[in-house]
């Protein structure tokens, strides 16, 4: 037990890896996710996978391609149990200081409300589609879906934003 | 139906590389912190062998996989 790579506190590249990926996992985990609280509860997990993997994630693509799987579906999991559970936590959630201070900054965040307004899993498909450049078929593979629901739902995902991009815009 | 809209799609990243550009609000914990409490967490569920209830794809499935783009992760 002792030999399990996870717990171990070593130099096995996983804290450098955090490092490097983290700023990109936590901007679209809050896209995904819409509030920094539920986000940084959405990289943990998703990073928690990974380590459990490390030892067999053996090149960086691989790496970081688990991430990106993990953290897509992770969400879409998370977001499945959520309907079927009796906590309403996005609406109760009280920690919000961070969301407000971020908001606050620059302009608004069109990007984000207009994502906001989208089921969780056209949300996926565009920002899989359109925000981390992956084709159909992949992006299907990662939603476990078929390529033509990735394309329908993009299609009805960026009909929606269009009218919610021009309406902030 | 035309499975992509051009211009939807381009005000779309325009908006996303400015949020990109944006610093990020400071973390709960730092990368040390963070890394340190995953340990703990993969120890702790290591020494339990509890299964994890979440979904999670298999490395070897995305070994393979394309890494498109310069968005990804760990950008």
């Amino acid at each position: 037990m002792d030999e399990d790579k996870p717990g171990e506190d070593k130099d096995d590249g996983f804290a450098q890896f955090v490092s490097e990926v983290r700023p990109g996992l936590r901007r679209h985990a809050y896209l995904l996710c819409g509030d920094w609280h539920e986000a940084e509860d959405l990289v943990q997990n998703t990073l928690l996978a990974v380590l459990l993997r490390w030892d067999r994630l053996l090149w960086p693509e691989a790496a970081r391609g688990y991430t990106r799987t993990t953290l897509y579906r992770t969400f879409l999991s998370e977001r499945r149990h959520a309907r079927w559970s009796t906590e309403t936590s996005r609406a109760e959630v009280p920690e919000r200081a961070a969301d407000e201070q971020f908001d606050a900054v620059g302009d608004r965040l069109i990007l984000a409300a207009a994502l906001r307004e989208l089921p969780a899993r056209q949300r996926a498909a565009v920002m899989l589609r359109y925000l981390e450049d992956l084709d159909v078929t992949h992006t299907a593979q990662i939603l476990e879906c078929a390529p033509a629901t990735v394309r329908s739902q993009t299609t009805r995902a960026l009909a929606s934003m269009r009218a919610s991009l021009s309406r902030q815009g | 139906m035309a499975d992509e809209e051009p211009e939807t799609v381009h005000e779309l990243r325009r908006h996303y590389h400015a949020f990109a550009a944006r610093a990020l609000p400071d973390p709960p914990l730092s990368d040390e912190e963070l890394v340190a409490e995953l340990r703990a967490r993969a120890k702790s569920e290591a020494g339990s062998g509890r299964e994890r209830a979440r979904e999670e794809p298999q490395p070897t499935q995305q070994a393979n996989g394309p890494e498109t783009g310069q968005s990804g992760v760990g950008s």
